[in-house]
């Protein structure tokens, strides 16, 4: 964070925000757990427009709390959602993938910089460009 | 983003996820800022953008709109811009960045245009003095051929000196 364009005031308001997303952060793990909860039983149940809801919900708020990767992906999963729900409907195989991925990350703890989710999420982009599907 | 803007001792926030409850506190309250989500319920915040930029009262039409979006491509960037939006804050957001655009829309905002075909802060981010006029942009029209003596020479720093 750059100082110098923030006042003295407004500094301390950025500190006292950023111990409350700190705080949060400790217990996003199981936030996201029960958000990819929703989204399985979404998709389960052919519910794209739910999906695509959560997904979002995932996208905006994982990267501030440090699932940067999980952001992305969910960020992702929503852009293949959203094509699919205007073009062929749900392809289960490709949900599979990324729910695979999303469970992955939580069940493992990769957040931010982690090097076995950068590996998982770029294997998941050559299966997708593979199968024509990104 | 509640906590963050409470955390700024913003003494109000209010929130909602309805495109249609959005536009029904709009006409019932008066807000200092407001911010869109790209994707609404039914209908996104790009949509809710115009609306306000577009309604009849001038107050409401003038007021500050950050978007939050994750979609930073040079299209959504331009169709965020056209639709009247002050600021854009990229997803994921950060306490800085809501910081910043606040300062900018809040307290060093841009002129504001209200034509018929645009509504909204000024779209040009920057005005360029040319000073040197070899740092203009050439055209590829050719100009016409100058006329002796024509009346444009005397802003020639020359002409008056004889």
């Amino acid at each position: 964070m750059s100082n110098d364009k923030f006042t003295v005031k407004q500094q301390e308001m950025l500190r006292k925000a950023q111990r409350i997303i700190d705080r949060a952060s400790l217990s996003y793990g199981d936030t996201l757990s029960q958000h990819i909860l929703s989204l399985k039983t979404s998709l389960d149940n052919d519910n794209i427009q739910e999906a695509i809801r959560i997904c979002h919900l995932i996208n905006s708020q994982a990267g501030t709390f440090g699932w940067h990767l999980a952001g992305e992906l969910s960020g992702w999963f929503k852009r293949v959602l959203m094509k699919q729900q205007q073009e062929s409907g749900l392809d289960s195989n490709v949900s599979r993938l990324f729910m695979d991925s999303l469970d992955h990350m939580v069940k493992q703890d990769l957040r931010a910089e982690s090097r076995a989710a950068v590996t998982l999420l770029r294997d998941l982009e050559a299966a997708l460009k593979d199968e024509d599907i990104h | 983003m509640r906590s963050i803007l409470e955390a700024f001792e913003v003494p109000q926030v209010q929130m909602t996820t309805e495109y249609n409850d959005a536009v029904r506190r709009l006409s019932n309250h008066k807000y200092d800022c407001i911010f869109v989500d790209n994707m609404m319920s039914e209908k996104n915040g790009l949509m809710l953008t115009k609306y306000i930029r577009r309604h009849q009262d001038k107050t409401l039409r003038k007021i500050p709109i950050i978007l939050c979006t994750a979609f930073t491509g040079l299209q959504s960037i331009i169709n965020a811009r056209d639709a009247g939006v002050t600021e854009i804050l990229a997803k994921p957001v950060s306490p800085d960045q809501i910081m910043a655009k606040m300062n900018v829309a809040l307290f060093n905002p841009r002129s504001f245009i209200d034509a018929e075909v645009y509504s909204g802060p000024d779209r040009r981010r920057r005005i360029r003095d040319f000073g040197e006029q070899d740092d203009r942009r050439k055209s590829d029209i050719p100009l016409p051929a100058q006329k002796e003596n024509d009346d444009d020479t005397a802003l020639d720093g020359q002409a008056g000196a004889e």
